[in-house]
């Protein structure tokens, strides 16, 4: 068991400017709470773009210059797999409104590496999903709970 | 939980029957292992013999043909779409049969995001009863999904049996286009599904037809849940029965109507809520009666007939679920076994479930009726 949780905490990178270190990484999740914030999208969406920006992290080694390109192409990614069509933001509302400095060519090149990467795999339970399913459970405990209460 | 036991004895076992069952499979889908699992087998033994690390493992994957279009060989065109086109092919890695999808990619907001639902998607479901998908082949220009080949849909099905099944032919179609809706379910439980809203345009870009929608959606309801589904399934077992479309509305207003004139203008009894949706009183309906549906579908025996009932319910609530419906009484005839073959293998695996031949079929009917080609494109897409 100890080694399963081992193998979960990051590893330390070698040096600063090889990798991105966890504290790069909480700064862009914060980033993109923040272009979230404002875009005032889906709590899914945020959910889904951090979980695929760490898978992403997680296998690849990624200069940290590259960081915010990488997290704004995965907030893109999760915006269209779990928005609705019409509440999609264009590529250039999401560069302009986030002001990540990055490119549309760039964003779509690095778009093509992270779904190469994951394999397309972008669907995955995140946080909220058990959030979801621990209130389902809460509720329906409580009412349980209630009847039990009224009949004993 | 759509996760197997990780380890790679069990995937080449699991890979081996699914050959054993000898569906139509182009690749040996086990081969690609999720990333989820690899990390998990990398974890568990890390001692002597390590699994492939995901450099060589996508290397060795590369080399055996995976991911590149010169591994398929296109046959001919099967359909095209706004989206995407779908050509039959043959895998040179198998000579088995595929369906490949073609998908343009002069996409300004890179991979349309109906790909991305598509496959995401499917990625997470392993049925024998949802197609399967085998492989990705992403260009610059063009996406190409490898699905596995299926002969023909319902749609052309019915076309080929001249619209009349055989009637336990019914009963194992529906049985399997059920398991396939629970297992999705089971999926969806864990937040799979996406949509909160249902679409309007199909992954090819059709406009979805109204036939299959139930009162509710039409009604203006964007809840998009399982029971939604369950609708469209009593709606194809009609159509399946009598080899006729139940509501074939071209429009929301015509088809309220038809439901209406079959099932009977809903109250605040059968439909709970009703009398206070704004757009259903501003149709005016008359008040119709519930017919019998037996007058309708006489070929139909009676839990048949009680099944089409409960999947037709106006009230969401008492709609029958996909697994409840997979122990109703119409299915008792199909045995006790069908109910514990694994999700991964097909119900044509037990001895006893066979397709009949089918009273329409072509080759028993073409020296009759030499040239009686049934209205082919009247049918719209059901999905």
């Amino acid at each position: 068991e100890a080694r399963l949780w081992k193998a979960r905490v990051p590893k330390k990178p070698s040096s600063q400017d090889a990798d991105i270190s966890p504290g790069q990484r909480d700064e862009a999740v914060r980033w993109l709470a923040d272009v979230h914030r404002r875009l005032q999208l889906y709590p899914e969406t945020i959910c889904l773009a951090v979980s695929i920006l760490d898978r992403f992290l997680a296998t690849v080694k990624a200069r940290p210059k590259y960081l915010r390109c990488i997290a704004i192409t995965c907030f893109f990614l999760a915006a269209k797999t779990s928005e609705e069509d019409e509440r999609l933001p264009t590529l250039r509302e999401l560069i302009s409104s986030s002001s990540c400095g990055c490119t549309r060519s760039e964003m779509l090149r690095m778009e093509r590496i992270i779904l190469d990467k994951l394999s397309w795999d972008l669907h995955t339970a995140t946080p909220l999903t058990f959030l979801h399913i621990f209130h389902a459970m809460v509720f329906s405990c409580k009412a349980v709970h209630f009847n039990s209460g009224l009949s004993g | 939980g759509e996760v197997c036991s990780p380890t790679l004895v069990s995937f080449m076992c699991c890979k081996f029957q699914r050959i054993d069952v000898s569906k139509q499979m182009s690749l040996p889908m086990d081969i690609r292992l999720p990333p989820e699992i690899l990390k998990k087998l990398q974890m568990q033994s890390p001692e002597p013999c390590k699994p492939l690390s995901r450099m060589s493992r996508r290397a060795s994957l590369s080399d055996i043909g995976f991911g590149k279009l010169e591994t398929y060989v296109k046959l001919g065109k099967l359909g095209e779409g706004t989206y995407a086109t779908v050509f039959k092919g043959r895998s040179k890695l198998t000579e088995n049969l595929v369906a490949l999808k073609e998908i343009r990619l002069e996409h300004e907001e890179g991979a349309p995001c109906t790909a991305i639902r598509e496959v995401s998607l499917l990625k997470n479901l392993k049925h024998a009863n949802i197609v399967t998908l085998h492989d990705i082949i992403h260009t610059d220009r063009c996406l190409t999904l490898v699905f596995e080949y299926l002969d023909s849909d319902l749609k052309q099905y019915l076309d080929n049996c001249r619209n009349i099944m055989s009637m336990s032919n019914v009963k194992v179609f529906m049985f399997q286009l059920l398991r396939g809706l629970a297992g999705e379910l089971k999926l969806a439980d864990f937040g799979l599904a996406r949509a909160k809203s249902v679409p309007t345009k199909t992954y090819s870009n059709e406009v979805v037809t109204l036939w299959y929608r139930p009162p509710d959606v039409l009604l203006g309801s964007t809840e998009y849940s399982t029971p939604i589904d369950m609708w469209g399934v009593g709606c194809i077992l009609y159509e399946m029965a009598t080899g006729r479309p139940l509501f074939p509305g071209s429009t929301v207003k015509e088809e309220l109507h038809l439901i209406f004139r079959l099932m009977g203008t809903p109250t605040e009894e059968t439909c709970p809520g009703i009398t206070a949706n704004e757009e259903f009183r501003s149709y005016l309906f008359p008040q119709y009666r519930a017919q019998a549906l037996i007058n309708h579908v006489p070929r139909l025996d009676t839990e048949g007939i009680d099944l089409l009932t409960t999947l037709l319910l106006y009230d969401t609530r008492k709609r029958i679920s996909a697994e409840a419906s997979l122990r109703h009484a119409y299915f008792l005839s199909l045995g006790e076994d069908i109910h514990s073959i694994p999700d991964t293998a097909s119900v044509f695996s037990l001895k006893d479930i066979q397709l009949q031949k089918d009273p329409g079929h072509r080759s028993s009917f073409d020296c009759f009726f030499p040239n009686s080609g049934r209205g082919k494109n009247r049918r719209q897409s059901v999905f």
